[in-house]
């Protein structure tokens, strides 16, 4: 069927999708937030008492620090993705959305590593504990978000390729930054200062 | 110049951005920690300052964004459009849908199975998915074009294929899975007069069908709403009540051919009882000999 | 401060008036307006199906507001059984002070004393009002239409299912934590309870974003943020709040089950001080508590404006006044569990220090803006409308000034019934707030006029009569010295002993007895507020009848009751 001879979708507004997108990133923001500060508060009660919150060298850096640059890469092709719908561009737009798909998923990988390289139990202490709820929760945001990257993907497949398209991939896109910016926070609060 | 909506968010951030160093300090915050968020010197209290820090910062985004976006009102969104007056949208632009209702049911599935057990977790985050890619091509093709049939056509072209399969045997794995959860806490008796029960009724139903076909036709969303709750409400009873307790024979192949929870299954193993017993050692004498 | 203000009833200009008045228009199948949109569902019959495939804004809203006033009717009925056992126990009505008459035991009644709370806040006020939004703001902002209906409706379904988990997981034995350890026994029905409540309030979360980005985006050309209607303006005021402090809820939920599961139970979800219930009671405490009423004020508001017709005095007050409030009814950061030993560096608990008083007297002061509206225009309003907006505002007068006694410090109240008082006072402000939008808007929302005139004064009167005398009688109570309900730390602590579940049981309903032991005048009060309770009930179930009997109604009668007297002075 060739959709080009049928006639275009009533317009609607162009905003909605993002305003629900911001507001449903704050959210998300917040919960992510109030769990980091009861992870903080947390270590700050073990250190008062002279507790060790992790044992020395368990935690890793270099691992996280290679997440966080994966992430800071996604950035640039999620802006590259806006980008390519802004323009109508539909090839660049694919290999925009895909190669941020697979950054995500090398995160999830190199999420992976770290657990198996941290090796601890989720019972080990307090610590493990807030560990794996605060990295979990970021994993999760994780998935939403790349949930979000492939409705756009698809909604991008035919049709009118017009402003409400560039506005679903823009709106998946702020979740995709507020995603990063939460990891920035895990990669500060967990493990660089420890 | 400054709208309305960047305003209120401005304020709640200044609010909330005061509250914090306020809070940071007189909590026990020293040095500039409640201005340095931590960086130099304590923040006090980490769990009130963080929250408040991270309020404040969401309200700052929503009013640059809002005062980016023109508080999203109508004459700016018509600009972005490149019209005079921008479209009301249609009363019915969006279509009627099961979707929203399945997911809940598909989260809710998720929720008891990841308390109940694992084979329910997996068949929940299965509906979940399946709802999102419905979800997804049902809003795709609703937009796809400016025809009603047209985009309906295209969606089941691509779906009708992949959908059709899927959703039966997803619909039979939740019955069974839910119902043997259910059968496996009442008791023996009790799971055997409801599974006669859910019989009759089937049969009922399919006897009403075949007399009143429209009358049976009309009730069919209204039974299947009905039987997921049952089976909900009932999932979460037998997580909480457990299963009931089997007891398992403790050896001998032969005695795995009985019922060892009723009184009759104890007069198999009763040497005294000749011909039972005989019937067992003829069948094994009889394969051992064709052995 | 320029707070958007409110339009005045009287600018021709506002899009808002127009479709008031397109409301009193007959039912006409054809036409496009709310009430041929209602006629043309009538037209349809009303099957399960469309309940629960619709993308009909008008119709999730109604669901939300019959299933909650039905929730809000158990819910009153579960506080006057509670009530019950507490008048058992002063009137030594039972075989001995270890033994309980409707509930079983201590941890059974700590299990329906919990759910109460909860399910005032996530099963009744939050879903009535957020019903009422979804009915109302899309018309009175001009939009016809949600901004995400199929959002909406997995919202309700959502927050339907969640509610039904989290309700039959604490009937089986689950509840938000246990006066004795959570025990492998009850662990199972534990967690159902929390990600339960979890689900519940995603659902509640996705209406609440769907109303506000109805709000934000979907305004008619020449209404600006400044100039929404008041309902519209607290709404989205309340919806940003419940955005920012509910998803702490949800972080605090994650904290907990991980803690259950995650072999930590015995030093973070459930022993000594940490109860499961201690690490969430912040939402059923001011300040948090307070932003369950910020559409109250909204309708207040409403109210004065369709009654007096006419510009209401200084209507930048109210804005500012509901502003305020949600300002400061974001109450997350104020989690005393969590707050460094529970006690500041003079050792007083945490609310009851000088520098959290403050937001209380705020509080005071933007209801008092307010009363000070109302009472310009009070003797212009037509008598029913003038009973609806004088109890709304009495009873979120009592409850704001209950919350500024409870922290001022000579007073000594923080840890008295006054906390219940608080909460009380909130859940039937927000109750009556509901009822009386549910009056007002009942044309919009079922097609006629839900209650008679003469039963819509009975349901005000019993709300009330009702509220007043469960929040007076909690607050009095609490100046005399009656402890609060809330277990204490100190409860918890004494079942901490490596007992006997038994004995364990007794100490238990021992510190059980002492809270409550007060005296006679104790007694009295205690039955004051049973009687209360059983007011509000009745007026729920008054309404919950009438409500679930016009669910259904068709548009031939729209068109044969005449719009009552209260539509026509809307215009």
């Amino acid at each position: 069927m060739k959709t080009t001879s049928l006639p275009s979708p009533v317009p609607t507004r162009p905003r909605t999708v993002l305003i629900g997108s911001l507001l449903a990133s704050s959210a998300t923001f917040i919960a992510f937030c109030s769990l980091v500060a009861l992870y903080v508060r947390h270590r700050q009660q073990a250190r008062i008492v002279g507790q060790d919150w992790f044992t020395e060298g368990s935690l890793q850096l270099g691992p996280a620090s290679m997440m966080l640059m994966t992430l800071l890469l996604s950035v640039v092709t999620v802006q590259w993705a806006v980008q390519s719908a802004k323009t109508e561009d539909r090839p660049h737009q694919f290999m925009a959305l895909g190669t941020t798909l697979l950054f995500g998923v090398a995160v999830l990988n190199q999420f992976w590593f770290v657990y198996q390289d941290v090796g601890l139990a989720i019972d080990d202490s307090k610590a493990a504990l807030f560990f794996y709820v605060v990295t979990g929760a970021f994993i999760a945001m994780l998935v939403v978000a790349m949930i979000a990257m492939i409705i756009a993907t698809v909604r991008s497949l035919a049709g009118t390729f017009g402003k409400e398209l560039a506005n679903i991939v823009q709106a998946s896109a702020f979740f995709w930054h507020a995603t990063v910016v939460c990891y920035a926070l895990v990669w500060y609060t967990v493990f660089v200062t420890k | 110049m400054f709208t309305a909506g960047f305003k209120f968010f401005f304020k709640l951030f200044v609010v909330l951005i005061t509250a914090a160093i306020v809070y940071g300090y007189t909590s026990g915050g020293n040095h500039v920690g409640p201005l340095s968020v931590g960086w130099k010197g304590g923040v006090g209290d980490h769990t009130g300052y963080g929250i408040l820090l991270a309020l404040a910062t969401v309200s700052l985004v929503i009013s640059l964004a809002l005062i980016a976006f023109r508080d999203a009102d109508a004459e700016a969104q018509a600009e972005l459009l490149n019209v005079d007056r921008i479209p009301i949208p249609p009363q019915r632009a969006v279509k009627a849908s099961w979707w929203p209702t399945v997911s809940a049911f598909g989260i809710g599935t998720t929720v008891i199975g990841l308390v109940l057990h694992p084979a329910i977790f997996v068949l929940g985050l299965a509906t979940v998915g399946l709802v999102v890619v419905e979800w997804t091509m049902d809003a795709w093709a609703d937009r796809v074009t400016g025809d009603t049939k047209a985009n309906r056509m295209l969606r089941n072209r691509i779906m009708a294929p992949i959908e059709i399969p899927v959703l039966g045997a997803l619909a039979v794995g939740i019955v069974v899975l839910a119902a043997s959860r259910i059968l496996l806490t009442v008791s023996a008796l009790g799971a055997v007069l409801a599974t006669s029960v859910i019989a009759v009724i089937i049969l009922a139903y399919a006897s009403v069908y075949v007399a009143w076909p429209e009358l049976a036709r009309k009730f069919i969303p209204e039974l299947a709403i009905l039987a997921c709750f049952v089976l909900l409400v009932g999932g979460v009873l037998a997580a909480i009540k457990g299963e009931r307790e089997f007891h398992h024979p403790e050896s001998s192949s032969d005695s795995t051919l009985y019922e060892t929870d009723t009184d009759d299954a104890s007069e198999t193993h009763n040497p005294i009882d000749g011909n039972i017993d005989e019937n067992h050692s003829g069948i094994s004498d009889t394969s051992s000999v064709e052995s | 401060m320029s707070f958007p203000s409110f339009p005045p009833m009287t600018a021709s200009s506002t899009s808002y008036q127009n479709t008031m008045t397109a409301m009193m228009q007959p039912a006409s199948t054809n036409d496009h307006t709310l009430i041929g949109r209602i006629a043309a569902q009538g037209k349809r019959s009303l099957s399960l199906r469309s309940l629960v495939a619709t993308s009909d804004h008008i119709l999730i809203g109604r669901m939300f507001i019959v299933l909650s006033l039905l929730c809000a009717f158990a819910t009153a009925v579960l506080g006057v059984l509670l009530r019950i056992e507490h008048i058992a126990h002063l009137f030594r009505l039972r075989a001995d002070h270890y033994s309980f008459m409707v509930f079983d035991d201590p941890n059974n009644w700590f299990r329906m004393w919990t759910l109460y709370r909860m399910s005032f806040i996530f099963l009744v006020l939050l879903p009535l009002l957020i019903g009422l939004g979804m009915t109302i703001i899309p018309s009175q902002i001009g939009a016809d239409v949600l901004a995400f209906p199929r959002a909406a409706l997995g919202a309700f379904w959502c927050w339907l299912i969640g509610a039904t988990i989290m309700v039959v997981s604490v009937l089986g034995g689950g509840g938000w934590g246990s006066l004795y350890h959570v025990t492998p026994d009850n662990t199972d029905a534990v967690s159902l309870t929390l990600l339960g409540t979890g689900m519940t309030i995603c659902g509640l979360l996705l209406a609440a974003l769907v109303i506000a980005t109805t709000i934000i985006s979907l305004r008619e050309t020449g209404m600006s943020l400044k100039n929404v209607p008041p309902f519209t303006w607290s709404m989205l005021v309340a919806s940003v709040v419940w955005l920012t402090t509910f998803p702490i809820v949800i972080a605090n939920i994650a904290l907990i089950y991980t803690g259950l599961h995650g072999g930590q139970a015995t030093s973070f979800a459930v022993s000594e001080d940490e109860n499961i219930w201690l690490q969430l009671d912040w939402i059923t405490e001011p300040p948090a508590v307070y932003a369950l009423a910020i559409p109250a004020l909204g309708i207040i508001l409403e109210l004065l404006y369709a009654a007096s017709g006419r510009k209401a005095p200084w209507p930048t007050f109210g804005a500012i006044a509901v502003g305020l409030f949600g300002f400061l009814s974001i109450g997350g950061w104020l989690q005393d569990f969590f707050v460094a030993g529970n006690l500041t560096a003079d050792g007083m608990p945490v609310a009851s220090d000088p520098r959290y008083q403050l937001p209380y007297v705020v509080f005071a002061m933007a209801i008092m803006l307010l009363v000070f509206a109302f009472s310009a225009n009070m003797f212009s309003l037509p008598r029913v409308k003038n009973t609806r907006t004088a109890s709304l505002t009495l009873m979120l007068v009592a409850a704001t000034v209950f919350g500024a006694l409870r922290v001022l410090e000579p007073f000594e109240l923080l840890e008295s019934t006054i906390t219940t008082s608080v909460f009380n006072a909130l859940a039937v402000a927000g109750i009556i707030a509901a009822v009386a939008g549910i009056c007002h808007w009942s044309y919009q929302l079922f097609g006629v006029t839900l209650v008679p005139e003469k039963m819509n004064q009975i349901i005000l009167i019993l709300l009330l009569t009702g509220g007043l005398c469960l929040t007076g009688a909690d607050a009095l109570s609490g100046v005399l010295g009656a402890d609060s309900f809330v277990l204490l730390p100190e409860v918890a602590l004494d079942v901490e002993s490596p007992l006997s579940s038994q004995v364990e049981a007794q100490h238990v309903s021992s510190a059980f007895v002492q809270t409550f032991d007060t005296g006679s005048i104790a007694a009295f009060l205690t039955f004051a507020s049973c009687l209360g309770l059983s007011l509000v009930a009745a007026g729920l179930l008054m309404l919950s009848i009438e409500a679930l009997t016009t669910f259904g109604r068709t548009p031939q009668q729209v068109t044969a009751h005449t719009p009552s007297q209260e539509m026509a002075s809307t215009t």
